[in-house]
């Protein structure tokens, strides 16, 4: 399977900050990757690099198999930005008109099917549609294009619940076409709804990355219940990311070797011995606040 | 289509600096602040047309060229529309030159236009002032000056900033003037000699004579596209 | 097919369309040789990756509980299928070892424990 992004060693610095500090990741072709970091932590410049918008310090950055920058590949590819900022003198209708041209994969029955759906007004002005109509201006716009790479940077934002389904619906349509669809989210409940892969970045590093069930199926919470004091040090073992401690409780965020490490819990005169799997947010914050 | 695009983002800027252009032109064209005295009165076109374009429509242009070289991709960073239109499968050198070449046709066009408002305001009141010469003034600005222009290309490709972009252009536009009239080896360099008609005036009718400075245009006209291209490469190295 | 997905438990969003599926079948939502949405149709409907659905989708049929006709569509197998035992004998042999790791941690001895199932097991004998 190809690559449709690959980074390798990513970094980016303005002046004395460093926003990317040799960030090396992986977009697998096909399917949805959810791109996930706190406010700060490189996402949008990772995609603006992607982009060639800004122009990266040192490192490999190839997209679709190119380096960054390249023309022809812009033309296989879509762009949905953070501030979904549209030329607001041109009419929904002319921005369509000017955007169709570039792309020889253009099909105009989604443009009516999606003009219909999003119940875009055709002859309205980009300034006066509110941000959530010009988010949806923006998806046709990179729907229509059925391009092979979807980069989508906080698509949701400033949507209601009905518009954010709509647009997370999109999405898996596309995919469903064979287009590979990469986005940043805060609302890591959308991301584990519709991604199979996810990356999380933290301080421009990738501090996980990897398909979403095996991350799912590889980390355990394993919640102990002791008599006091509870033994928290005999828990510092191989596999255990984290270790906390709540009154008699004693709370483990583990990633290998589950089954040896609740096998301790009998061991010790444990109460009782409880094996969860992991939301996505708590490992998420698990994994930044690491950092 | 990108052009169209290029254009309509320029178009307001454009009729902006048009109008001034034409209402600096009539109004040097009726009124002669040295004698005080209204054209009306005296019916001297000739003298009129004279004096506006070796002065006030050259020193206008010159700084509306200017105006017109701003803007561009660095503005539609300030708007939010940059990701937008760099994401698009369009080169940033192709970019700058659709930009480039639109706003050298614009600067030509108010360099133009306000001249041959010369002839029609003096033909409006009963006068005349030739078509031709009045043409060639016109054009010969627009050439020679396209420095001003370039000028406006290359600050706008340095800053961001509007005003930071077009605070510094003013400042070279003047220095590229005044420092040809103050230095006598750049003398024969100097712009305004060779853009406007001033060597070239016969005192009466006020009317053209002698040859035009070829080398000065050349030189001038040379230099802008040097300034473009550094304005180019400038484009292509940044981030947005 | 409704399904009731909670992405947010932790649990693959596949293993919980695989489950659900299963458990469908079991209660009688969906019989030997109804059909089952396609991938597309099932992913748009979910609102989740096509992808995933492809996993849950193949892993039913590893586990004979589905059968993939190439190009025409998902149908649910015939239980007697040797794969479908096959599978029923697995997940009765994950809940016997989930409820014997929770008998020991509770303090019961193997013993002890062995004595409850079999006395579990003579009662439904007898009632029958």
């Amino acid at each position: 399977m190809n690559a449709v992004v690959e980074t390798t060693d990513l970094t980016k610095r303005f002046g004395e900050n460093t926003a990317l500090n040799g960030l090396t990741m992986t977009v697998p072709q096909g399917g949805i990757v959810g791109f996930l970091g706190r406010n700060g932590s490189g996402k949008s410049t990772t995609i603006k690099i992607l982009l060639d918008v800004i122009r990266r310090t040192s490192g490999e950055a190839l997209l679709l198999g190119e380096p960054t920058g390249s023309v022809a590949v812009r033309r296989r590819i879509g762009f949905l930005g953070e501030d979904k900022r549209l030329y607001p003198y041109m009419t929904v209708e002319e921005i369509i008109e000017f955007t169709r041209p570039f792309f020889s994969t253009w099909r105009k029955e989604t443009e009516s099917r999606l003009l219909r759906d999003f119940e875009l007004p055709r002859n309205c002005k980009v300034s006066s549609l509110s941000k959530g109509m010009r988010t949806k201006l923006g998806l046709l716009l990179n729907l229509c294009r059925h391009a092979e790479f979807l980069i989508l940077d906080e698509p949701s934002e400033g949507l209601d619940p009905v518009m954010a389904e709509q647009m997370l619906q999109s999405l898996v349509q596309q995919a469903a076409d064979g287009t590979t669809i990469f986005f940043s989210s805060h609302q890591i409940s959308e991301v584990e709804q519709i991604a199979d892969h996810i990356i999380v970045i933290e301080k421009g590093r990738v501090v996980l990355q990897g398909p979403l069930d095996h991350v799912q199926q590889k980390f355990r919470r394993i919640n102990l219940v002791f008599d006091d004091p509870p033994p928290a040090e005999a828990f510092r073992v191989d596999g255990v990311d984290h270790v906390s401690l709540q009154g008699r409780t004693i709370s483990i965020l583990a990633s290998r070797n589950i089954d040896d490490i609740a096998a301790l819990g009998p061991l010790l005169a444990a109460k009782s011995v409880e094996v969860q799997p992991v939301g996505l947010k708590e490992l998420f914050l698990e994994k930044v606040r690491e950092r | 289509m990108p052009i169209h695009k290029v254009w309509r983002e320029s178009r307001p800027r454009f009729l902006f600096v048009l109008a001034a252009l034409l209402l600096v032109t009539a109004a040097s064209t009726f009124y002669n602040s040295t004698t005080e005295s209204v054209v009306l009165e005296t019916k001297d076109f000739h003298q009129a047309g004279s004096r506006t374009f070796q002065g006030p429509l050259f020193l206008f242009w010159g700084f509306a060229a200017m105006f017109l070289g701003l803007g561009g991709l660095l503005r539609e960073r300030a708007v939010g529309t940059v990701d937008y239109t760099l994401s698009l499968p369009v080169s940033r050198t192709r970019w700058f030159l659709y930009r480039a070449i639109n706003g050298a046709l614009q600067a030509l066009a108010v360099a133009i236009v306000p001249a041959l408002a010369v002839p029609l305001f003096a033909s409006l009141f009963g006068s005349d002032y030739p078509i031709g010469e009045a043409a060639i003034h016109g054009l010969r600005l627009g050439i020679g000056g396209m420095l001003f222009y370039s000028i406006g290309l290359l600050t706008s490709s340095l800053f961001a900033g509007e005003f930071t972009s077009a605070g510094l252009g003013i400042a070279l536009v003047f220095v590229v003037n005044n420092s040809t009239r103050i230095f006598q080896t750049l003398k024969p360099l100097n712009l305004q000699d060779a853009i406007a008609p001033t060597q070239m005036m016969d005192t009466s009718p006020y009317l053209a004579r002698g040859a035009m400075p070829w080398t000065g245009i050349c030189v001038s006209f040379a230099l802008s596209v040097v300034f473009a291209s550094l304005a180019c490469e400038l484009h292509k190295l940044r981030d947005f | 097919m409704i399904l009731r997905l909670n992405p947010s438990s932790g649990v693959p969003v596949y293993l919980q369309i695989v489950e659900q599926i299963k458990h469908s079948i079991e209660i009688g939502a969906l019989e030997e040789g109804d059909q089952l949405p396609g991938i597309r149709p099932l992913a748009e409907d979910l609102v989740v990756s096509p992808n995933t659905v492809v996993k849950a989708y193949n892993e039913l049929e590893r586990d004979g509980v589905i059968r993939l006709r190439h190009g025409a569509g998902a149908y649910v197998s015939e239980s007697n299928s040797p794969n479908s035992r096959r599978c029923r004998i697995k997940d009765a042999s994950i809940l016997v070892k989930n409820v014997v790791e929770k008998l020991r941690n509770m303090g019961l001895s193997d013993e002890q424990s062995r004595r409850l199932f079999e006395a579990e097991l003579m009662e439904e004998v007898s009632c029958r």
